[in-house]
């Protein structure tokens, strides 16, 4: 049995009269541990599925197993407990609490954790520890991601989520910020799964996962995957 | 197509718009009901002025007025109606013994006409029509008889001293509950008798009421109409000035005759009596004259008597002398005789005879001399009551000389409306509510500003792309300017026309209904006034426009590319509590979290924290003036004075019986004479009058615990000085030590010292030892008043029955009752004020909130991603608005302390004493109330909390 397994789930969105399939009796297999990107083209459904892995939305249909529990029949409450202590999830657009300096906004996430980590180690795990009482505004976009990563992490989470992690970044900051997230994986041994319609970063994790248009086109397993510093993109 | 879009952005915004249109809605109301409510109240009762001609101006002379008068004043064109009155002031009993002051005045009048209430018009010369105040809680009753009278002779004033009361009426003349002093010793007027005026014997008018020509198109009150009458009133004065001497010389003219044909007949009178006197003295020396001539022929006779004794005892008889032969011959008797024979038998009887005269003789002189004795002593007498009479007849005659140099100048007193007592404490009741009209709605007005401030702000920040949109299509400045304040121009007219009709349908109503407690009020006449209209719609029209513009051309100032990037957003700094670290590292996150936000944003914190505590200070006003009034009645009626029954006589003839029935029954725990009258007291050019209290200092301390004005201390009455009322004191301007002049019982003046200033809340009292009562006035002290405290009503009416010179029994508990039909009726006005300050609160929360969480939603669906649940998502964001409420609650309870001081200074009634202290009860209430209104809101506005969706949220920055 896989850590994660998306069972023919489909999920659609009734816009008026208007049916969208939005995810259509999709089936993938995650193990633990493993680093997973998911790639397709823009509307193919990529954050739907990562919302519907992060408990911040629900199925139409089919089952979403996670560590043996199927999610998809959790309520809201259930699946509040879900978010709170089995995942952690870095946004596109980063999301810090502006208000919060950096440490801070990694402390919020403790706040609610059973078993949280230190927050300064995490911020030093994410190169950050001279920038930790800097207000968000103060902070590069990179290194707001990086900050929101050190969030995520920080939760000691079963499963960090990334969508898009480095779709409002530049290239360089891109880079770093990929880095640290496959550096979670490789030596943290955290699962990692992220979304992205870059093709050129399928090759950063031990498996991709291809859809399109709601629907799986392609698993590919890669068994060496290189390191994000030898990527071009 | 721009239009259209105004009415989409509302469409899409209904929340908002809802909130700038209450707030406006609100504020509009307070103003206008507050602002308007002296000009409803005093037009109201100016239609009923005019309706029944309240006098214009009035017109007071010693010496009354006659026929020449009238003609005089009729001369001038600018009074439309003049009415001479007459009326007398006199005392009246009750058929249940109760007594009370009356005046007396006439049916038929043109000017301060009377309406009638209940029964009918008076038919017959002993009916009567009654004003009285609270006639639907009083115990008159048609039907009743009064029975009038006076210390003097009633009948001189009034034909019948009997009324049957057959109706009830109202006037103008007397709206207010207190109707003023009478002529009666300045004793308090307690009611008016309208009754024929075939009823008055006496010759003069006792007033002349007047109205002028074209006064009853102003608004009575108003600066205008006292403009008007002062001009036209000069005419008056010219009159007046020149007639006031006319029935005075005519007055002193008649008394001057009167006193020369007095005189006259003095001079006839003393001249008769003269004679008289000297026709009895005449008499008398002519009885005086008489009786020597007797007694010298008394003389003779004893000597005849002597010679006739000799003659019998001897045998010659010839020798008689010359003097014998002379008296014989006048006695009749032939002289020869005396030489006859037999003439010892003749000197026999001759002596005989002789003897017998002698002894008649003798008894007429004794007789003589006994009458002339006694008209000696009658004339004595004469003499001395004629000369008393005459000193007596010319001391009247220098007394009415005296009296006619004496006759007090001619000089008429005219009055205007500020002269006239109840329009002068109704216009000095709308004086105080207009203060309280135009600082009140300040709050409003401010809460509003910032209300629109926030929404505003927050709306333009969402709408940036549009604003960028726009202006990069060309639009000018003005234009998106204009789009957005004409959203904001429409939230400002609806909700100010609403508030107009509300708060027009609202305070005025209530406000009216509670001075009713005061005043006996015509019916309330609801209406628009235009200036105020105005005033209220364009001030916040105005506001609301002119901040929208402000905000929005604050963000036109970016170039329209900047402006579709979404806004920086506002930086967070480090707060100045950080700085203080041994407090910040104590800081929960979450009240970190807290801390910055409420610093982050001020005008978002002011607008709460004013709006919060506003509506804190409104609830604590509110039960404040129903505390202030409570301690009239507490501490008054519980405290100061601590008997129940107030017993007056007639006179202290039975006084020591009747304090011994009164103490024979146990349930009277304390029985204790004192004296009391209605006194005038002298300060600094000014002059009052107040309850005089004389007791035994020892009496004192039983009945009441007189204390001092500031420290609360014990006083004891002594020899010192005399204890003054607190709000008599203020009233006057008068401090401890300072010298004043008191009156006695009988008018007598004398200097005397403040020894202190007692804490008193309901009338003037000034008090003082008996001691000092006679050191100060050489008095007698006539104790005509027992005051009782005892729980059994019963067996004190019991004992009542049986005292002797009885006049009347007050029972304080029927003042209590008065004061707590006031407090009832204040209930009301908590009740708005609670409403009021409820949807003040609402409305600054509701906007508080929605602003928080509109730009918050990333920030709370991030919250929720990360796994935060429901409670702690609603925790996150309304610690923030608990905290508000607390500094503003905080806040709010001194404010409401200052707005209480404000308003009861401004209300200020001239007897009562109101307390300043505010119950911890009421301080409770007020913040306890303040906080229910937050967790009302917050529990409505968990809802939108709950619907922010993560998925939705998240995706992009718009
Ligand atoms: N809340 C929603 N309502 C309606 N349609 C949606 C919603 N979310 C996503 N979709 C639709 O589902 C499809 C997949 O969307 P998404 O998962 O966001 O694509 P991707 O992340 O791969 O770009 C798209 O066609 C999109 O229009
Ligand atoms: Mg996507």
């Amino acid at each position: 049995m896989s850590f994660i397994s998306f069972r023919n789930v489909s999920k659609i969105y009734q816009m008026g009269e208007v049916e969208i399939k939005a995810l259509d009796d999709m089936s993938f297999d995650i193990e633990k541990g493993e680093f997973v990107t998911i790639l397709g083209a823009s509307g193919a459904g990529k954050t739907t599925v990562l919302n519907i892995l992060g408990g911040m939305d629900t199925v139409t249909g089919g089952h979403v197993i996670v560590d043996e529990e199927d999610i998809a029949g959790y309520n809201q409450k259930k699946l509040c407990e879900y978010r709170r202590n089995d995942i952690g999830f870095v946004f596109q657009f980063y999301n810090l609490v502006q208000n919060l300096t950096a440490k801070e906004n990694v402390e919020l996430a403790l706040q609610i954790c059973r078993f949280p980590l230190d927050p300064v180690k995490m911020l030093k795990l994410v190169g950050l520890e001279d920038r930790m009482n800097n207000f968000p505004s103060q902070l590069s976009g990179g290194e707001q991601q990086r900050v929101a990563i050190a969030r995520a992490v920080a939760k000691n989470p079963k499963l960090l989520l990334c969508d898009e992690p480095t779709g409002a970044l530049d290239y360089k900051t891109g880079k770093q910020v990929l880095k640290v997230l496959q550096d979670m994986c490789f030596e943290e041994r955290m699962t990692v799964v992220i979304v992205t319609h870059n093709s050129a970063l399928a090759d950063m994790g031990n498996k991709v996962i291809h859809i399109r248009s709601g629907k799986v086109e392609s698993v590919k397993i890669n068994d060496h995957p290189k390191n994000i510093e030898e990527i071009e993109y | 197509m721009f239009q259209i879009d105004t009415f989409r952005l509302i469409r899409k915004t209904v929340k908002r718009f809802l909130s700038l249109t209450l707030i406006v809605l609100i504020g509009v109301a307070f103003m206008m009901g507050l602002m308007s409510n002296p000009y409803i109240m005093r037009s109201s009762v100016d239609r009923f002025d005019d309706k029944y001609h309240l006098q214009d101006l009035q017109l007071y002379s010693a010496y009354g007025f006659c026929i020449e008068d009238l003609q005089a004043l009729r001369e001038s064109e600018k009074i439309d109606r003049l009415f001479a009155s007459k009326t007398v002031d006199v005392y009246c009993t009750r058929q249940d013994g109760d007594e009370l002051v009356a005046r007396v005045t006439e049916l038929g009048r043109s000017v301060n006409q009377i309406e009638l209430s209940a029964g009918r018009m008076p038919k017959k010369a002993d009916e009567c029509v009654l004003l009285v105040n609270y006639i639907g809680e009083s115990d008159y009753y048609l039907g009743e008889e009064f029975s009038l009278w006076l210390d003097e002779d009633i009948h001189e004033y009034l034909k019948n001293d009997r009324y049957t009361v057959v109706g009830f009426v109202k006037s103008p003349e007397y709206i207010c509950n207190v109707f003023g002093t009478s002529n009666l010793k300045n004793q308090e007027l307690n009611m008016v008798l309208y009754v024929p005026n075939t009823n008055f014997i006496f010759k003069y008018y006792t007033t002349l009421y007047m109205t002028l020509k074209d006064a009853d198109t102003y608004l009575s009150y108003t600066r205008e109409y006292e403009d008007f009458v002062d001009d036209r009133s000069t005419d008056i004065a010219d009159i007046a000035f020149v007639q006031q001497n006319y029935l005075k010389d005519q007055i002193k003219e008649e008394a001057e005759e009167e006193l020369r044909k007095a005189t006259e007949e003095f001079e006839e009178k003393k001249a008769e009596g003269q004679a008289e006197l000297d026709e009895a003295a005449q008499k008398l020396n002519d009885a005086n004259i008489m009786i020597v001539n007797y007694e010298a022929e008394l003389d003779m006779l004893n000597t005849l008597i002597g010679r006739l004794k000799a003659t019998v005892g001897e045998d010659d008889v010839s020798d008689f002398s010359s003097q014998a032969q002379d008296f014989a011959i006048s006695h009749g008797i032939d002289p020869s005789v005396l030489y006859s024979a037999d003439v010892r038998e003749y000197a026999k009887a001759a002596l005989d005879e002789a003897q017998n005269t002698y002894d008649s003789l003798n008894y007429q002189i004794r007789k003589a001399r006994q009458e002339y004795e006694a008209g000696m002593e009658e004339y004595k007498e004469g003499v001395l009551t004629f000369n008393d009479e005459i000193a007596k007849a010319e001391a009247e005659l220098r007394k009415a000389r005296q009296d006619i140099d004496d006759l007090p100048k001619a000089s008429w007193t005219l009055l205007d409306r500020e002269g006239h007592y109840s329009s002068y404490m109704y216009d000095s009741t709308c004086k105080q509510m207009a203060a309280i009209g135009y600082a009140m709605p300040m709050l409003f007005f401010l809460v509003a500003a910032l209300v629109c401030l926030t929404t505003m702000t927050r709306l333009v920040d969402e709408q940036r792309g549009q604003i960028g949109i726009y202006s990069a299509l060309g639009f000018t400045k003005k234009q998106i300017i204009g789009k957005y304040v004409s959203y904001a121009f429409l939230a400002a007219m609806i909700g100010g026309i609403l508030g107009i009709l509300l708060g027009q349908a609202i305070f005025p109503t209530v406000i009216y209904k509670t001075w009713r407690l005061m005043y006996d009020l015509p019916q309330m006449v609801l209406s628009f006034p235009v200036p105020y209209v105005a005033i209220c719609l364009l001030s916040f029209l105005g506001l609301m426009c002119g901040v929208t513009a402000y905000v929005v051309a604050n963000t036109l100032k970016d170039v329209p590319a900047s402006l579709m990037r979404p806004k920086a957003p506002k930086n967070a700094r480090e707060i100045l509590l950080e700085k203080v670290s041994f407090i910040w590292e104590k800081l929960s996150f979450t009240s970190k979290i807290t801390a910055r936000n409420l610093f982050r944003y001020k005008s978002r914190f002011l607008m709460t924290v004013i709006g919060v505590a506003g509506c804190t200070a409104l609830l604590v006003l509110g039960w404040g003036i129903k505390d202030s009034i409570s301690d009239v009645i507490d501490i008054q009626f519980g405290e100061i004075f601590a008997y129940d029954y107030q017993i007056s006589l007639e006179n202290d003839h039975h006084l020591e019986e009747n304090l011994s029935i009164l103490e024979k029954d146990l349930n009277n725990e304390t029985v204790v004479p004192f004296m009391s009258y209605t006194g005038k007291l002298y300060f600094n050019s000014r002059n009052d009058t107040a309850s005089v209290i004389v007791m035994e200092p020892r009496n004192a301390f039983v009945t009441m615990d007189l204390r001092s004005a500031d420290k609360k201390l014990p006083i004891k009455l002594n020899n010192e000085g005399i204890v003054v009322s607190q709000k008599f004191a203020r009233n006057n301007g008068i401090k401890k030590g300072d010298m004043v002049i008191l009156e006695s019982r009988n008018g007598l003046k004398a200097e005397v010292q403040v020894s202190e200033i007692c804490e008193m809340y309901f009338q003037h009292y000034i008090f003082m030892s008996e001691a000092m009562y006679q050191s100060l006035f050489e008095e007698e002290i006539k104790d005509t008043f027992i005051a009782v405290k005892t729980d059994d009503s019963e067996s004190l009416m019991k004992d009542c029955g049986e005292l002797k010179d009885f006049i009347s029994v007050i029972d304080f508990s029927g003042m209590i009752d008065q004061f707590q039909t006031m407090i009832n009726a204040l209930d009301l006005i908590i009740a708005v004020i609670i409403i009021t300050s409820g949807s003040l609160a609402f409305v600054v929360l509701v906007n508080l909130t929605q602003v928080n969480i509109s730009e918050r939603v990333r920030e709370i669906a991030t919250l929720k991603v990360l796994g935060f649940n429901e409670h702690e998502v609603n925790l996150y964001i309304f610690k923030e608005i608990l905290l508000l409420t607390l500094i503003g609650g905080t806040l709010g309870l001194p404010l409401g302390v200052l707005e209480h001081h404000f308003i009861m200074n401004v209300i200020n009634m001239e007897m009562v004493m109101f307390g300043m202290n505010i119950s911890v009860l009421s301080f409770t209430y007020a913040f306890l109330i303040t906080f229910i209104f937050t967790a009302i809101v917050l529990f409505f506005m968990r809802r939108p909390l709950e619907q922010i969706d993560m998925v939705e949220s998240l995706k992009s920055v718009e």
